[in-house]
């Protein structure tokens, strides 16, 4: 998974590298909001998406059961 | 046993680690067993959590060596690159953006791996670059370097690029059908 070969040649420009700026890798300034909005937006609507009952099951059996019983899913599953 | 305040941090980091687990994997199901083994593995080693440090980095940080680890074992890489996301929410507020939400998710999806946690990383979770960097154990300067090359691949597959000139067709059309 590793291509980091290529990324020396690049890293002497990247010091001037915002994510939420416009100006680098030659695009404009439009184009580079738009990607940084469409990126955010992207995101916080993952985050904002109600977590499955799975999780609320889970953090409820974290630390509630963990002494008393021995269940062990937090500990025993790899 | 954890104490309480682990948990409470834990708890907090939970939507954020699934927002990047389906960023990074590209499948809500892929990603919700990445949490929650993610969860149960920063559960059981919460004595090597530095705190003071970013939960969130150390909890992305998790999820990833177990996502390259299955990865390795023969698991796919899932791109679903279109029935991903069960939802779709218009963007908020980003009508003047251009920038169609599914249209991004899709394109996302089309960015190398590496290239697509970075951007996410940075652009969105809300890591420095530092942390970021840290988190894929790169230097930082790779980070940049990905998250530039990232965006300039976004620009294209979303034909915002200027330079490649006024092309009409969208460039997912040829990039996208697999």
């Amino acid at each position: 998974m590793e291509k980091a070969k290529a990324t020396d040649a690049e890293g002497a420009v990247d010091a001037r590298v915002d994510v939420n700026a416009p100006g680098d890798a030659g695009l404009d300034a439009k184009a580079m909001e738009a990607i940084g909005k469409a990126l955010r937006a992207h995101y916080d609507d993952l985050v904002r998406a109600p977590l499955p009952d799975r999780f609320h099951e889970l953090i409820a059996r974290l630390g509630g059961e963990d002494e008393a019983a021995p269940q062990g899913g937090a500990n025993a599953s790899s | 046993m954890p104490p309480a305040r682990f948990k409470d941090e834990l708890v907090a980091e939970m939507t954020n680690l699934r927002a990047f687990a389906i960023s990074l994997s590209g499948s809500a199901s892929v990603a919700d067993d990445l949490v929650q083994e993610a969860l149960l593995r920063a559960w059981s080693n919460f004595d090597k959590f530095q705190p003071g440090t970013s939960m969130r980095a150390w909890l992305f940080t998790i999820l990833r060596n177990i996502y390259f680890s299955n990865c390795r074992k023969g698991a796919r890489e899932v791109q679903d690159s279109d029935g991903l996301y069960a939802q779709r929410l218009a963007v908020p507020g980003g009508q003047e953006s251009h920038v169609d939400l599914q249209d991004f998710r899709r394109a996302l999806t089309h960015l190398p791996l590496e290239q697509r946690e970075a951007l996410i990383l940075v652009g969105a979770s809300g890591l420095s670059y530092e942390e970021a960097a840290s988190v894929c154990e790169v230097e930082i300067g790779t980070i940049k370097s990905r998250v530039s090359r990232a965006r300039s691949r976004l620009a294209e597959l979303l034909s915002l690029d200027p330079s490649a000139g006024s092309r009409d067709e969208p460039k997912l059309a040829d990039a996208g059908a697999q």
